[in-house]
């Protein structure tokens, strides 16, 4: 057996229930909700209008894109706090993205999918998404690559150099 | 403003040494070289005594005889032997040159050059150089074989009517000045007596001597000479009409006649059969004898004579006792002393000199000492100024340190050791604490200083100390300590078989140093026995660095002759150190290999080897000295040994000789592109027309040689011939960068100047981006023959005399180009300044600037003082810089010895593993402290403020 603590009877019995209410307060609520239900596109729709979201927050990343280009411009190719700032935001941001990926896709999830979390959900926005973050991550690289950081030259193998005895030894 | 711009700029290029580390970081030996002549004591009441001696080092020297320090020295030229001197009043004389035709007078005080003159030169080589002075007028007279001249303010020459009839010795009396001279295939003495003032002849005379007379001497007016037939001597007077007779004193049968530079008191030693000496004086009419040394109880006597400080004339004979002492006896002082001279450390004596009760020797070796009675008053090793070879040896771990790896060691061994060890806790604590706090380490460990020679010989924390061991021509062996200088053992080499009866020399050809017993090193000298009747044998020493003894256990008593071991009984070819190993091949005069030590497994490993050993070196064939590759092979019905067979030979352009051959400066790292073919080595050429006027053959040769097989992979050829028509060309080779210095006598094309030239080559690998692995290729591959040469060259301001590389642990810094310069400095050349990629005509990129520091060509290279390493030092007549690697990364040791003996440290990327000096320690300790002092007090603020929040939120 639970006792319930009956708030409602003990409002009603209060003292305080027959007070009007405060000045600005308006008891709307109940027929606020009553009206957005009426009003309520279908789901159908709702649904397109989420694909259209999340088609726009996939270009995000590409969007940005020209607005970095100009910082990497401007912050030259010397090895500084700003550049490599920049460039460790462009180098880690897409890995950290497509990490979150099905969580940041899950919001705009149709009602109808059964996982909003599974990567099969809005697929092609996700795999827009991953070619924007790619393309961030070539810039990033690009970047890397003007300042010289990138180990393309085979002096940056040296220490992996094997060098073995000439078969044939001259003394001096 | 200017002041940290300055500091700025120093600390960034650090090219010039700062004075305050001049005596730190560096010493300096200044020398004289080993003396040919009896030292000859010069005295002034003001300026203190003098010792004037020419040395074998062409240099003419006075030494302060109380000190024994440099008073002053004048270097001739190399092609300027001295052919004597002599010394008048205020004045030293030298003659010197071709002919002994050039006369050079010197201020006795200052050494300061009053004159020069260049006499008549004669047609034949000089027989004898004599110079008499005339009291007061300043002037002198210069006796050249058969031509007088006067010197001074009025000049004459007076030639013997017969060029045949030579003088050797000039005597100017009142009465006329005199050339005498004695002949022994005529069997006459030949004699000339000239007017002093106008140079007029008034007579010339020949008188009949016995044939074996071979030798005289001068006493006031008088000569006497010893006939070794019959024992006699024989004297005659001189007179400007040189009627004296000839007579003879037969009353005592002598041995022979010295002079012993009294000529003006008339006075000589004479020796007798019997052992005797006697000091006489020529009368005039006679000879009398002043006092008599009785015979002596050993061999080799010498005797000499000098005035003392008030001048009373002196004469002393010394003698080497049969106890091996060396006696001194000194006629007048009433002195008669022994002084301990060791011929195990200084040979024996060969010039005696004597000043009263002082008296200065001169050894074998090349010793000068001076001594007071039997006390010695100061010492000169001037055996270091003919240094042949020369090497660094690091030092072993100290005792403390080294003890740490002891292997086998049981459990509770270690566990007392550790426990014995903890008491020293306490003491290492507080060091480490005052030198966190203070910043200043304790100062053996860090800075080793150069007047700091009380520290036990044991490696510095930084490697800076180092025993230099040095072999001289003399056959002596020091240890140099290079923190200081200071000689820490010497060892004379024996003549072995040779030293009984016949006497002879060893010459140093070759120093290994190899790993000893336990952390040490050994240095493994090879020497070349030269007996007097020809006979060559190789002799091989094993030295302990550190002390100078012999680690064969026969012989380990320092206080004897270093005997060694007679390794090849014969001259030696050429001797190499195998690869990653302590065994040296030794090749006789018949090629056959020897390895040294001669065991089983040695001799299995040079089996092991053989089939990929190539051996290039110098052979002399009928038209010269050539480069001859060698292999090796076994051939059982010839040798047992293996036996180096010629392989390949150095083709040269037509007219040219090998002159010398450069090895290779090893560098361990091994990089893509460049031309790492470690068989490179450099040959420099000559004309074999030397002398003559021709271009062909002032031509000099630069090749750079694959040792395996003889093929050129650079060649040049340059033209670097020196006035006399000798190629004077210097190269040093360094992994793939070759650095070679040459002087242009005339310009090659139109508009071209004379000059010195420094050009700077390196060899890449292939094309352009292309990569051939030449660092472990065959040298038969065909890729190995595609090097690509950059090069560059400059115009130089000093002739050099040396060139080498500095060399450091693990070849990482960048490596400066030393040399010593003709003007006795010794500079080092920035790799920077001799990047044979400066671009020309154009300015560097950003890229190159930034990554290479590449700057722009500039055909002159600027003198720039600040690369002078030797601060104001003269180190005169370099012959060879070595350089070694300290245990620093960035800094190299660098030792250059020639007459003079130098030796400092290098950065040649600055000392970037070490901090800075001016590095505040203090002001970080303190910022450290004051954070943490900031922390602790914050600390329990914020947990009192973090706890109120969460009370009243």
């Amino acid at each position: 057996m639970s006792k319930n603590l009956d708030y409602a009877t003990l409002e009603s019995t209060s003292k305080w229930r027959s007070l009007p209410p405060p000045p600005g307060f308006s008891k709307s609520i109940t027929s606020r909700t009553g009206s957005k239900t009426s009003s309520a596109p279908p789901p159908e729709a709702y649904n397109q209008i989420k694909e259209k979201r999340a088609l726009d927050f996939a270009t995000a990343p590409a969007k940005s894109l020209p607005m970095q280009a100009f910082m990497l411009y401007m912050s030259g190719s010397g090895v500084q706090i700003f550049s490599i700032g920049i460039v460790v935001m462009l180098l880690i941001s897409p890995f950290k993205n497509l990490a979150g990926i099905n969580d940041a896709f899950a919001q705009f999830a149709p009602s109808t999918a059964k996982n909003p979390k599974s990567f099969t959900t809005l697929l092609l926005q996700k795999l827009v998404y991953i070619a924007c973050n790619v393309l961030t991550l070539g810039v990033g690289l690009w970047k890397c690559r003007s300042m010289g950081l990138l180990p393309t030259g085979t002096g940056d193998w040296l220490a992996f150099e094997t060098r073995g005895l000439a078969p044939e030894i001259a003394l001096f | 403003m200017l002041l940290p711009l300055a500091l700025l700029l120093c600390s960034t290029t650090t090219l010039a040494i700062h004075e305050a580390d001049v005596g730190v970081v560096d010493w300096h030996k200044k020398l004289i070289g080993v003396p040919l002549a009896p030292p000859i004591f010069h005295h002034n009441q003001t300026s203190g005594n003098l010792l004037l001696v020419p040395t074998s080092s062409n240099v003419l020297a006075a030494l302060n005889a109380t000190d024994g320090s440099v008073a002053w020295r004048y270097v001739f030229e190399p092609k300027d032997d001295i052919a004597s001197f002599h010394v008048g009043g205020d004045v030293v004389v030298a003659l010197s040159g071709h002919g002994a035709s050039k006369l050079r007078a010197f201020d006795v005080q200052t050494g300061l050059l009053s004159f020069e003159e260049r006499l008549s030169a004669l047609e034949i080589k000089p027989t004898g150089t004599d110079v008499a002075f005339e009291p007061n007028t300043g002037a002198m007279f210069v006796l050249n074989t058969y031509i007088i001249s006067r010197v001074g303010e009025v000049q004459w020459t007076w030639e013997a009517p017969d060029k045949t009839q030579h003088y050797s010795k000039l005597i100017h009396t009142g009465a006329a000045l005199y050339a005498v001279g004695v002949s022994q295939q005529t069997a006459s003495l030949h004699l000339a007596s000239i007017n002093p003032v106008t140079g007029a002849q008034i007579q010339v005379a020949s008188k009949n001597l016995p044939p074996s007379v071979s030798s005289f001497v001068v006493a006031g007016d008088m000569i006497a000479w010893v006939d070794h037939a019959t024992g006699s001597i024989g004297f005659v007077q001189l007179t400007p009409n040189l009627k004296g007779n000839i007579r003879t004193d037969k009353t005592q049968k002598w041995l022979a006649v010295v002079d012993v530079d009294l000529r003006d008191y008339a006075t000589f030693v004479g020796v007798l059969t019997n052992g005797e000496a006697r000091v006489l004086w020529g009368r005039g009419d006679g000879i009398e004898t002043i006092h008599t040394f009785p015979a002596n109880d050993g061999p080799q006597a010498l005797f000499a004579g000098g005035l003392d400080e008030s001048g009373h004339p002196h004469v002393a004979r010394s003698w080497t006792t049969a106890s091996g002492m060396t006696a001194i006896s000194v006629h007048t002082a009433k002195l008669q002393t022994t002084i301990p001279l060791h011929s195990y450390k200084h040979g024996t004596v060969s010039h005696l000199a004597i000043d009263g009760t002082r008296s200065v020797i001169t050894t074998t070796t090349g010793s000068v000492q001076l001594w007071e009675k039997d006390q010695m008053v100061w010492e000169r090793e001037e055996g270091l100024a003919a240094i042949d070879r020369a090497a660094f040896v690091e030092l072993p771990l100290p005792e403390r340190v080294a003890r740490v790896n002891i292997e086998g060691e049981t459990l509770v061994a270690r566990l007392t050791r550790q426990i014995g060890d903890a008491k020293d806790f306490p003491a290492y604590a507080a060091a480490f604490a005052q030198r966190f706090v203070t910043g200043s380490p304790p100062r053996e460990e860090v800075v080793v200083s150069a007047h700091n020679h009380t520290a036990s010989l044991a490696r510095d924390a930084f490697g800076f100390r180092q025993v230099l061991v040095a072999a001289t021509a003399y056959g002596t062996v020091f240890g140099l300590d290079t923190a200081s200088g200071a000689v820490l053992w010497t060892r004379v080499l024996g003549l072995g078989w040779a030293a009984e009866n016949v006497g002879g020399s060893v010459k140093p050809a070759k120093m290994f140093v190899v790993d000893g017993e336990g952390d040490g090193k050994d240095i493994v000298l090879l020497a070349q026995r030269t007996a007097n009747n020809k006979l060559v044998d190789t002799v091989l020493f094993r030295i302990d660095p550190l002390t100078g003894a012999s680690v064969i256990h026969v012989e380990e008593n320092t206080d004897r002759l270093l005997e060694g071991t007679d390794v090849i009984s014969g001259p030696l070819a050429e001797a190499f150190l195998l690869p990653e190993s302590d065994v040296i091949i030794l090749i006789d005069e018949y090629f056959q290999v020897t390895p040294y030590p001669d065991t089983e497994s040695n001799a299995a490993l040079v089996a092991r080897l053989a089939p990929s050993l190539h051996l290039p070196f110098m052979e002399s064939f009928s038209d010269g000295p050539r480069v001859v590759g060698h292999g090796l092979k076994l051939d059982r019905s010839l040798s047992d040994k293996y036996i180096a067979h010629r392989s390949w030979g150095l083709r040269l352009p037509p007219g040219q000789v090998v002159k010398h051959v450069v090895r290779p400066r090893v560098g361990p790292i091994a990089s893509l592109g460049k031309y790492l073919n470690p068989r490179m080595f450099v040959v420099l050429t000559q004309g074999t027309d030397v002398g003559s006027d021709t271009i062909e053959s002032s031509e000099c040769g630069v090749f750079v040689v694959d040792g395996a097989k003889g093929s050129v992979l650079y060649s040049a050829v340059v033209p670097g011939a020196n006035a006399g028509g000798e190629c004077d060309v210097h190269a040093t080779l360094v992994e793939n960068w070759l650095v070679y210095h040459y002087y242009d006598g005339d310009g090659m094309r139109e508009g071209e100047a004379k000059g010195w030239r420094l050009v700077t080559v390196e060899l890449y690998e292939g094309g352009i981006d292309e990569k051939t692995q030449s660092s472990d290729m065959s040298a038969f591959a065909v890729e190995g023959m595609h090097v690509e040469p950059l090069e560059q060259s400059y115009v130089f301001a000093h002739g050099i005399t040396a060139i080498t590389t500095t060399s450091t642990k693990f070849g990482i810094t960048s490596k400066d180009i030393i040399v010593a310069t003709t003007n006795n400095k010794i500079q080092s050349i920035p790799r920077r300044m001799l990047n044979p990629r400066r671009p020309k005509n154009r300015k560097p990129t950003a890229e190159e600037q930034q990554e290479e520091h590449l700057i722009p060509y500039d055909v002159i290279m600027p003198d720039d003082p600040r690369r002078t390493i030797s601060h104001d030092y003269e180190v005169a007549r370099t012959r060879n810089i070595i350089t070694s690697p300290a245990l620093l990364e960035s800094t190299s040791l660098v030792f250059a010895y020639g007459l003079d003996l130098f030796l400092t440290r290098v950065a040649p990327s600055s000392t970037f593993d070490i901090l800075n000096k001016n590095f505040n320690k203090v002001q970080l300790v303190l910022t450290v402290s004051a954070l943490a002092l900031g922390i602790s007090i914050a600390q329990p603020m914020v947990r009192r403020k973090r706890l109120r929040e969460r009370w009243y939120n």
